[in-house]
């Protein structure tokens, strides 16, 4: 007889409360929703709505590339096109679409009621969704950026695109960028922390797993571009000389920066589509994942050395060949894991019996297409062979097979696959196998004769060209295959509006008989009792589970403080730690996205002081946001079952709150890394405007030592403020308000000596590139410094109004926690700044 | 073994790949900026390479704490520990390989 958590019957009303505290809103309150289901549902929608007006511009475009000569679309208005079709699918659709799939379905697959922040996926969603029509709508006023979508300077310079385009593409994509790094902090800790208990690591879905490097590689990689925006912007804008040449800077700068997002994102997009892949051939070959722990440290393998890659993007700008040879060398290196998923993939259709359904047929599409984009990428590897078809269709081809065989098949496999656990109707294996086949031959017919349009020399970025060439039949077929594509996208769109009908509960079920928890009957809290999980397949392993947890068997049936929550687990061993209560339906979120929308779109058409009001509008319904978050102890103990108690409230360490700051601090961390790559790589470039080289002293040391001195002084200020808390009552409650404000002034005075020393000494941010990276470290050392000025006076006001307490105290920990970062880089920042130039000869 | 230390142990041997690759290709990079030699360059990459090559076999050999292995999880974490510094030490001998194949200088 099995030992459950809890028994039966359970107590009458448990359920009916349940659902109570879970009922999603509904109407134009949807707009306030913040549950995973619904945000995950919005988003997948938003990252399909993108994915489809991006298709539109591309068969726009190759309907102006059928005929040699063609007139239909105007040179200007087709730069446009494939800069927004490139940056639409690869920062709009991709990236979403998968962060959307793993927001959605993550929770089911590990058997929590909820992601640990759900106003921060809100938020993310809303931004990204709000910050994407504005970007997208560019398009309609002739507005959109022409440079291409990685946007490389000097063409995107003030001087060769004077007008707003590029702006756009600037201030755009940082923002929504942005929104994807909060989604990523999201899923690290809701993968780290809410997993059901038992399930270890080595219990974890594949695809949970995939995402947890994804969202790894987006806090690491997404920070390079935001900083390569910034300082694009800041040329731009100010005339701060980065990538021109004449005043020290250097383009290759700009590459450099792009490409070290640029290449881990191919993997960004791929490792989850890879998850996907993972769970689904066990589920259609009826047997175990082959190689799981191969796969695990292939994702992770893949994760790494995809951040040595990203020269390979750049063979053909002249660096040296030794330098193109480690790129290369790398480039070969990480087909080893990608290699070994491919294997155990094939290994698993061998050892099963492979079930011919649609999802099974997109994944076989995908092996075929992506092996094949694979092999090419092996080839462009080859610096010789890539001097060939650089800028050529030939690499058109080779990334379209890599990302529309990596990702867009794994996501229709998905699609398919998925339905029947979030709809009552699955869809249509008959429509699905017709939107298989016109996708598969269509993307064949379209972009295989690009490889030999490319291999006889067609470049890229051409809005039309001369007859005679040989290009002819190769773009007329490539265009006819374009539109077979859509219209199987379009078969699949048909199939969703047919038979896709949103169930929160009473959905299909599980109808592929797959073993992962997501497959439990749901609801909008998720599984009615979270189980205990004992192997990679529970619904395999015990075919009783799904009625055992929809019985209330396991635990947390019901909800212990009357509020949403669930069960926050330890990170490797799965152990129940304490019971979190999250977040309901608030506008706070969806209000923060829209100001902090409006504030970039408003600067981006230069209304400075209308973009400032809605920034600190922006700031308040942040404020007023996390204002209802870190509740404290406000309840006893809870008991979740099997004797089990939890308490309610952590702090510390122990808190994911605490975790997530360690993750923020990562991305600024990272960040700041580029920008010491980026002084470092412009000093090789140009030496002679750095101070040993121009002759231009820097400031007297005086200054660095006042701002290292207030720094210092208001870490250890801070340190006394956690000090005075957990001892309050022996002190009074002035020692904590006056230590906070003190620091705040200290912290402010730190950044002022900096900036003032340099000010003094007759450095300006236009005069070269030495003076506007020194102001940049400062500007970004700034944003860093006005934060934690915040945080402090929220701290302030939170323990006026009561809510700060020796056991209450999370905001004064990610508070103390941000500072000493703060200090550390800006001890960093001064160390760089003042010492390297006094050093290097 | 608290989860940080579990961490570092897992991505223990990516760090050395990725630290060895970042200090070979500054190093080639910035020779010229630095003064350095082909020569200085080459004999700095062959020690590296052995430094960073020790470090991950002495991984694949003394992997997280044996007594830990009567743990499902741990055995897990002990696994994927020594797999990656496998791979991770392919990919530093590979990446040597460079030295010996291409001119310097070019």
């Amino acid at each position: 007889m099995k030992d459950y958590p809890n028994s039966l019957p359970r107590p009458k009303g448990e359920l009916a409360e349940l659902e109570e505290i879970w009922r999603p809103p509904r109407g134009i309150g949807l707009l306030s929703a913040v549950n995973n289901t619904q945000i995950g549902l919005f988003y997948i929608g938003a990252a399909l709505l993108f994915f489809i007006l991006a298709g539109i511009l591309a068969l726009l475009m190759r309907l102006q590339l059928a005929v040699p000569h063609n007139d239909l679309i105007e040179q200007g208005t087709y730069n446009q096109l494939f800069t927004m079709h490139g940056t639409v699918m690869m920062f709009l659709f991709a990236v979403p679409v998968v962060e959307a799939i793993g927001v959605l379905l993550l929770p089911q697959m590990l058997a929590a009621r909820d992601l640990p922040f759900p106003r921060l996926s809100a938020f993310a969603f809303w931004a990204y969704f709000i910050g994407g029509l504005f970007f997208f709508a560019s398009l309609f006023f002739d507005l959109a950026p022409d440079g291409g979508w990685f946007m490389y300077p000097p063409l995107t310079g003030s001087q060769y695109s004077p007008g707003s385009n590029a702006d756009f593409w600037l201030l755009g994509i940082g923002f929504i960028e942005i929104s994807a790094i909060a989604g990523a902090i999201e899923i690290i800790i809701g993968i780290l922390l809410t997993r059901a208990p038992g399930m270890t690591l080595d219990k974890m879905p594949v695809f949970a797993w995939s995402m947890l490097v994804f969202a790894g590689m987006v806090v690491f990689a997404f920070p390079a571009v935001i900083l390569a925006t910034i300082l694009l912007e800041l040329e731009r804008a100010f005339q701060w000389p980065f990538f021109i040449a004449a005043k020290g800077g250097d383009p290759l700068l700009w590459q450099h920066l792009f490409w070290f997002f640029g290449h881990p994102e191919v993997y960004i997009i791929f490792l989850p589509a890879a998850g996907m892949v993972s769970m689904i051939v066990p589920t259609m070959t009826g047997v175990p994942l082959v190689g799981y722990r191969l796969i695990v440290v292939a994702l992770v393998a893949t994760g790494f050395f995809s951040f040595g890659l990203w020269v390979h993007h750049m063979f053909a700008t002249g660096i040296p060949e030794l330098s193109l040879a480690f790129f290369s060398a790398a480039s070969m290196a990480v087909a080893i894991p990608s290699g070994i998923q491919v294997f155990s993939w094939i290994a698993t259709f061998a050892s099963g019996k492979l079930r011919i359904t649609v999802p099974s047929l997109f994944i076989l599409g995908f092996l075929a297409i992506f092996v094949i984009g694979g092999l090419t990428g092996i080839m462009v590897a080859m610096v010789p062979f890539d001097w060939q078809v650089h800028d050529s269709f030939f690499i058109v081809a080779h990334l379209h097979y890599v990302l529309f065989g990596g990702l867009v098949f794994p996501v229709f496999a998905a699609i398919y696959y998925w339905t029947p656990a979030l709809s009552s109707r699955a869809l249509s294996e008959r429509l699905g196998r017709w939107s298989f086949s016109l996708q598969f031959i269509g993307f064949n017919v379209a972009f295989f004769p690009m490889h030999i349009a490319g291999l006889l020399g067609m470049p890229r970025r051409v809005y039309t060209y001369p007859e005679g060439l040989g290009w002819e039949w190769y773009n007329y077929i490539s265009t006819i295959g374009a539109f077979i594509v859509a219209s199987g996208v379009l078969v699949c769109l048909a199939d969703l509006a047919r038979n896709f009908r949103f169930a929160q509960k009473g959905s299909a079920g599980n109808v592929w008989r797959a073993g992962t928890l997501e497959w439990l009957p749901n609801d909008s809290y998720g599984s009615r009792s979270i189980p205990s999980v004992n192997s990679l397949e529970p619904l395999w392993d015990d075919p009783k589970l799904s009625d055992d947890v929809k019985a209330g068997r396991y635990y947390l049936p019901g909800s212990a403080t009357g509020r949403r929550e669930t069960i926050i687990t330890s990170p490797v061993d799965a152990v129940a730690q304490y019971v979190v209560q999250v977040s309901g339906p608030s506008w706070r979120s969806f209000f923060a996205a829209v100001f902090t929308a409006a504030f970039f779109m408003l600067l981006t058409i230069k209304f400075v002081w209308l973009a400032m009001i809605f920034g600190v509008l922006a700031t308040a319904m942040v404020i007023a946001w996390i204002w209802q978050t870190d509740p404290g102890m406000n309840h006893a103990p809870v008991n979740i079952g099997g004797g089990v108690t939890l308490p309610v409230y952590m702090t510390g360490p122990s808190s994911h709150s605490w975790w997530a700051m360690v993750i923020l601090l990562l991305v600024a961390a990272s960040l700041f890394i580029s920008l010491i790559f980026s002084y470092l790589y412009l000093w090789t470039v140009a030496p002679e405007v750095w101070p040993q080289g121009s002759g231009k002293p820097p400031p007297d040391l005086f200054w660095p030592a006042a701002s290292a001195a207030f720094f210092i002084g208001s870490s250890m200020l801070m340190m006394l403020a956690g000090h005075f808390l957990t001892h309050g009552l022996r002190y009074g409650i002035w020692p904590l308000r006056f230590g906070l404000a003190l620091a705040a002034a200290m912290l402010g005075a730190a950044l002022f000596f900096e900036l003032y020393g340099h000010w003094e000494s007759g450095l300006r941010p236009v005069d070269d590139s030495y003076g506007a990276l020194v102001y940049t470290f400062i500007a970004i050392e700034g944003q860093l410094v006005a934060a934690a000025i915040i945080m402090a006076l929220y701290s302030i006001a939170r323990d006026i109004f009561g809510k700060l307490s020796p056991v209450r105290r999370a905001t004064l920990d990610n508070t103390v926690q941000f500072w000493h970062y703060t200090v550390g880089q800006g001890l960093l920042g001064l160390v760089i700044v003042h010492g390297f130039p006094r050093v290097a000869t | 073994m608290p989860f940080m230390t579990r961490l570092l142990w897992i991505i223990l041997a990516p760090l050395i790949w990725f630290l060895h690759f970042g200090l070979i290709y500054t190093v080639a990079g910035f020779s010229a900026a630095l003064g350095l030699t082909p020569s200085n360059v080459v004999t700095f990459g062959w020690i590296a390479t052995v430094i960073a090559a020790t470090g991950v076999i002495a991984l694949i050999y003394r992997a997280p704490d044996r007594g830990a292995l009567r743990d499902d999880a741990l055995q897990y974490i002990h696994y994927i520990t020594k797999a990656l510094a496998v791979l991770s030490l392919v990919a530093i001998l590979f990446q040597m390989l460079v030295f010996g194949l291409v001119p310097f200088g070019g």
